[in-house]
C-alpha cells in the first residue's frame, strides 16, 4: 500500500503499463485505444468503441476482462433483446416447507466488466436500461435496487456500416459514455503479427495482473492529482467552445453544430487528462494533458445540426479545430 | 520592488524564483528591442543631421534628437527590467522555453494558490506540496542564464555608432542650400535677389517681373505663358548675341588692324554651294514638297554666292580707280553687316533645338531667302552656319524617309485614303418560309412487335 506522493505516482505507473502490456500481448497495435480502455476503467467511466467487424473490439474486451481479473459477461444486442435480460428479473419460487416467494434473478449487467456487443442493435427501450446502471451503478427492479459490485465497466461496440435495422444511440446515452474510441484498421506490420498469433496451433494466454483492490487505488490516486485553474480554464474553454454560440467556437463549430459538449465532457476531459498525467509520471496536469485526451472525450458529445449530417461532417475534424483554435492561455 | 506576495501564498521562494526568471526573460527581450531599433534611431539622426545641414537649421535639433533617443532605448531597457508579477502567460511561455512540459506553469500557479479543498496535511494538499518542491528543484537545475543568453547585438551597435558619427560629420561638412549659405553670410533671400536684378537690362528684368506676376495671379494660361517665356528667352539670347559681336567685332578690328591681316577665302563658300546643290541631287526619289525646298535652297545658296562675289569684284575695281570709298564698299559693309544679322538669326533658331534648325536650313518653300545675308561669303561664320543648314537637310531627309515608309500620321492618313481598298461585304437573308402542311410526312408506323409494350407502358404511367 503507497504512502507517500511518490509511492501512489510510481503504484499508478507501473501497474498501468503492467495492464497495457499484458493486453498488448493478445491486443495486436492499437496501444492508444488499449491505453484509453484503461484509463476509462481507472476513471470510472464507460467506453463506446466503434469499428468495422473483424477488428478486434470484442476480443480487447475479454482480454481487458482477464487481465484485470475481474467478472467479465457479455450481452449480445439484438432487436428483440428485452431490459430485463440485462438487469435481470424476479421469478417465483416455492419454499421447502411450502408457499411461494419472488426471488431476483440478476441478469448479466451485474459483473464488473460488461461487455455491450452491437448495442445499436437493440431496441431504445432495452438501451435505455443500460442508462440506470451505467450512470448510477446501481440497477433497480421492482421496488428493490440492487447496487453494482465496483469496479463497473461497460464496453459497448457499434459498428458504423451496417446502420439498416438499428437503433442509434440517443443524445443522454452517448453522453453517459465516458470516451468514444475508434478501432482503426490494423497496419500491415500489425496484420502480420495477428496473423502468427491467431494461426498457430498455440495460443497467448494473458496473466491477471491487477485485481479490483488495486484498480479502486488507482482510481483514488488518480483524483488526488492536484490542477491548476488555468489548466483547469482550458479544459473549459474547450467545452465551451464546442457551443456554436460560445465566444471560443471555432468556424466550423458555428456551422455544423447544434449543441455542444455537456459538462460531463469537461469532467472526463480533467479526469481523464489526471490519468494520463500519472501515467507520465507527473503530480500535477499539464494542458498537454488536456490535449492529449480530448478527442475521445469530445467527438461523441457534439450535436451535428441539419447541414452538418448532410455534409457528413467529422467530428473528430471539429475537435482538432478547436484544439487548434482555443488558447492555453486565457 | 517585488509586488507583494498574494495573501496565503505557500510557496513565496518558488513565485520569488519564477519573478526573476521573468525579470531576466524581459530584460532579455527589451535588450533585443533595442538592440534592433538602435541602427534606425541612428539613421534617423543621420538624416536629421544631413537635413539640418541642408535647410540651415541649428545643430541643437540632431543633439535633442540623439539625447530624447538615447533616453528612450535606456528607459526601454529599465522599463523591461522591472519587478513585476508573473502572469499566467509569462510563466507558460517561460515552461515552454525550458521544456518543462507545464510544471513551471502549474506550480507557479499553486506557488500562490492552495490545492482546492485541501490545506495543511490533507492528500490533495500533500499532493500540491510535493509538486511545488519537485518544480523548484527542476527550476534550480536550470541554467537559466544560459536559456536567455545576454543579446549578442555587436552589429546593431557598430552600426548605429557609425551612423551617429557619420550623423555628427555631416553635420559639419555636409552640401548645403544657397538658403543656408546666404543665411550664414547674414544675407536674405531678398538681397540675393536684388543682386541679380543688377545683372539684367531693366526691360527683361520688367518682362520677367510682369510674366511672374501674371503667372501667380493665375491670368496666363499655359500656352500664353510658353510664348511669354520663348519671347524673354529670346530677348536673352540676343542680349548674348549682341555682346558676342561686339567682342567679335573688336577682334576684326585688331585683326584689320595688322598689315598681313588674311581676306575671308571664297572657296569655302563654293564648297558650300556645292555640298547645297549635291544634296538637291541626292534627294531624288523624295517626296515633291521636300525635293523641291531643298532644289531651291540649293539654288538660292548659289545665287546669292554668284551675286555678292561679283559686287564684291566691282567695288574693289571702282575704288582701285578712284581711291576713294564707293557703292562697291557700302555694299561690302552690307555684306557685313548681313553676316552679323545671319549670326543673329542662326542663334535665335538655335535656341528651339531641332525647329530652329529646320528654319535656318531652309526646310519650308518660304524659307529660302528670309534671311538677310544668307547664303554671302562668310568665311569661318558661314561655315557654322552650313553646318546647321546640313544638319537641319539631313534631318528634313530622315523625316522624308520616314514619310515613304509611313510613319507620320498625317502621311499614312493620305496613304490609307490614296492606297487602300475598301471592302464591302453583304450578307444574304432569305426571308421565311411558311409552314406548308400538305408536305408533312405522317410519323412512322409502330412495328407490331413493339405495339404492346408501348400500350403497356403508357398504361402503367396513367
Amino acid at each position: 500500500m503507497p504512502t507517500t506522493v511518490e509511492q501512489h505516482i510510481d503504484h499508478f505507473q507501473e501497474h498501468f503499463v503492467k495492464i497495457t502490456k499484458e493486453v498488448g500481448r493478445r491486443i495486436v497495435g492499437n496501444e492508444e485505444l488499449v491505453a484509453n480502455t484503461v484509463t476509462s476503467l481507472l476513471a470510472g467511466g464507460h467506453v463506446l468503441l466503434e469499428g468495422i467487424p473483424g477488428v478486434g473490439k470484442t476480443s480487447l474486451v475479454h482480454t481487458l476482462a482477464d487481465v484485470l481479473h475481474l467478472k467479465f459477461s457479455r450481452i449480445q444486442f439484438t432487436p428483440d433483446l428485452m431490459p430485463a435480460d440485462i438487469v435481470g428479473t424476479n421469478i417465483v419460487q416455492e419454499h421447502a416447507h411450502g408457499g411461494t416467494f419472488f426471488d431476483f434473478q440478476p441478469g448479466p449487467i451485474f459483473a464488473n466488466v460488461v461487455l455491450a456487443d452491437e448495442i445499436n442493435r437493440a431496441t431504445p427501450k432495452t438501451q435505455s436500461a443500460l442508462l440506470e446502471a451505467m450512470q448510477e451503478m446501481s440497477v433497480s427492479v421492482g421496488k428493490t435496487t440492487y447496487k453494482l459490485e465496483q469496479p463497473f465497466l461497460v464496453l459497448a461496440t457499434q459498428n458504423p456500416l451496417e446502420m439498416e435495422g438499428t437503433y442509434p444511440l440517443p443524445e443522454a446515452q452517448l453522453d453517459r459514455f465516458f470516451f468514444k474510441l475508434k478501432v482503426v484498421y490494423p497496419t500491415e506490420s500489425a496484420m502480420h503479427l495477428i496473423l502468427e498469433r491467431t494461426t498457430q496451433a498455440t495460443t497467448d494466454t494473458v496473466e491477471r495482473v491487477v485485481n479490483a483492490e488495486q484498480i479502486l487505488q488507482m482510481r483514488h490516486a488518480a483524483r488526488l492529482v492536484p490542477i491548476a485553474q488555468p489548466v483547469q480554464g482550458y479544459a473549459i474553454r474547450l467545452t465551451l467552445g464546442s457551443h456554436p454560440l460560445s465566444p471560443y467556437a471555432t468556424p466550423m463549430v458555428k456551422k455544423y453544430v447544434r449543441y455542444g459538449a455537456s459538462p460531463r465532457a469537461a469532467q472526463a476531459m480533467v479526469l481523464a487528462a489526471k490519468i494520463h498525467a500519472l501515467t507520465q509520471g507527473k503530480a500535477f496536469v499539464s494542458p498537454e494533458d488536456i490535449r492529449a485526451i480530448a478527442l475521445p472525450a469530445l467527438r461523441h458529445r457534439l450535436l451535428l445540426n441539419f447541414e452538418g449530417e448532410a455534409e457528413q461532417i467529422d467530428t473528430d475534424l471539429m475537435v482538432k479545430e478547436l484544439l487548434a483554435g482555443v488558447s492555453v492561455d486565457a | 520592488m517585488m509586488p507583494p506576495e498574494p495573501s496565503g501564498s505557500p510557496d513565496p521562494s518558488l513565485r520569488a524564483a519564477v519573478a526573476d526568471i521573468d525579470r531576466l526573460r524581459r530584460s532579455r527581450a527589451a535588450v533585443s528591442v533595442v538592440s534592433t531599433c538602435a541602427p534606425y534611431v541612428a539613421g534617423t539622426g543621420l538624416v536629421l543631421a544631413l537635413a539640418s545641414r541642408w535647410f540651415g537649421w541649428s545643430w541643437v535639433v540632431l543633439a535633442v534628437w540623439l539625447a530624447v533617443a538615447l533616453v528612450a532605448l535606456v528607459a526601454a531597457i529599465g522599463w523591461g527590467r522591472r519587478h513585476l508579477a508573473v502572469s499566467d502567460a509569462a510563466a507558460t511561455d517561460i515552461d515552454t522555453r525550458a521544456g518543462l512540459g507545464g510544471e513551471l506553469h502549474s506550480a507557479h500557479w499553486f506557488a500562490a494558490h492552495d490545492a482546492p479543498h485541501a490545506t495543511g496535511d490533507e492528500e490533495p494538499g500533500r499532493w500540491a506540496t510535493f509538486h511545488r518542491a519537485k518544480a523548484a528543484s527542476r527550476i534550480a537545475s536550470i541554467d537559466w542564464a544560459n536559456l536567455y543568453p545576454p543579446v549578442r547585438a555587436a552589429r546593431q551597435w557598430m552600426a548605429s555608432g557609425a551612423l551617429v558619427a557619420v550623423a555628427v560629420i555631416a553635420l559639419v561638412i555636409g552640401p548645403r542650400s544657397n538658403a543656408a549659405i546666404l543665411a550664414s553670410q547674414g544675407l536674405t533671400a531678398a538681397d540675393a535677389d536684388m543682386a541679380a536684378r543688377d545683372m539684367l537690362p531693366e526691360d527683361i528684368q520688367k518682362k520677367i517681373d510682369e510674366l511672374l506676376a501674371a503667372i501667380k495671379s493665375g491670368e496666363l494660361t499655359a500656352d500664353a505663358a510658353r510664348l511669354k517665356v520663348d519671347e524673354i528667352r529670346a530677348l536673352l539670347d540676343k542680349l548674348n548675341a549682341t555682346t558676342a559681336e561686339e567682342a567679335k567685332r573688336q577682334a576684326e578690328a585688331a585683326k584689320n588692324a595688322q598689315p598681313g591681316g588674311e581676306k575671308p577665302n571664297d572657296d569655302e563658300g563654293d564648297k558650300l554651294t556645292k555640298k547645297a546643290e549635291e544634296l538637291a541631287d541626292s534627294s531624288a526619289g523624295l517626296p515633291e514638297d521636300v525635293r523641291w525646298s531643298i532644289d531651291d535652297l540649293a539654288s538660292r545658296l548659289a545665287n546669292s554666292d554668284a551675286s555678292k562675289r561679283e559686287t564684291n569684284k566691282e567695288n574693289a575695281a571702282a575704288s582701285e580707280k578712284t581711291g576713294e570709298k564707293g557703292a562697291g564698299s557700302d555694299d561690302a559693309a552690307k555684306a557685313e553687316m548681313g553676316e552679323a544679322a545671319g549670326m543673329q538669326m542662326v542663334r535665335e533658331a538655335a535656341s528651339d533645338a531641332a525647329e530652329g534648325q529646320m528654319m535656318n536650313g531652309g526646310g519650308g518653300a518660304m524659307g529660302g531667302d528670309s534671311r538677310p545675308g544668307a547664303g554671302g561669303n562668310q568665311g569661318g561664320n558661314g561655315l557654322a552656319e552650313m553646318a546647321a543648314l546640313k544638319q537641319a537637310l539631313r534631318q528634313e531627309m530622315i523625316q522624308a524617309q520616314a514619310d515613304l515608309l509611313g510613319q507620320t500620321v498625317d502621311t499614312e492618313i493620305r496613304r490609307k485614303t490614296e492606297q487602300s481598298q475598301a471592302k464591302v461585304g453583304f450578307t444574304r437573308m432569305a426571308t421565311p418560309t411558311s409552314f406548308d402542311r400538305s408536305r408533312a410526312a405522317l410519323p412512322p408506323p409502330v412495328p407490331e412487335a413493339h405495339r404492346s409494350l408501348l400500350q403497356r407502358y403508357f398504361l402503367r404511367r396513367q
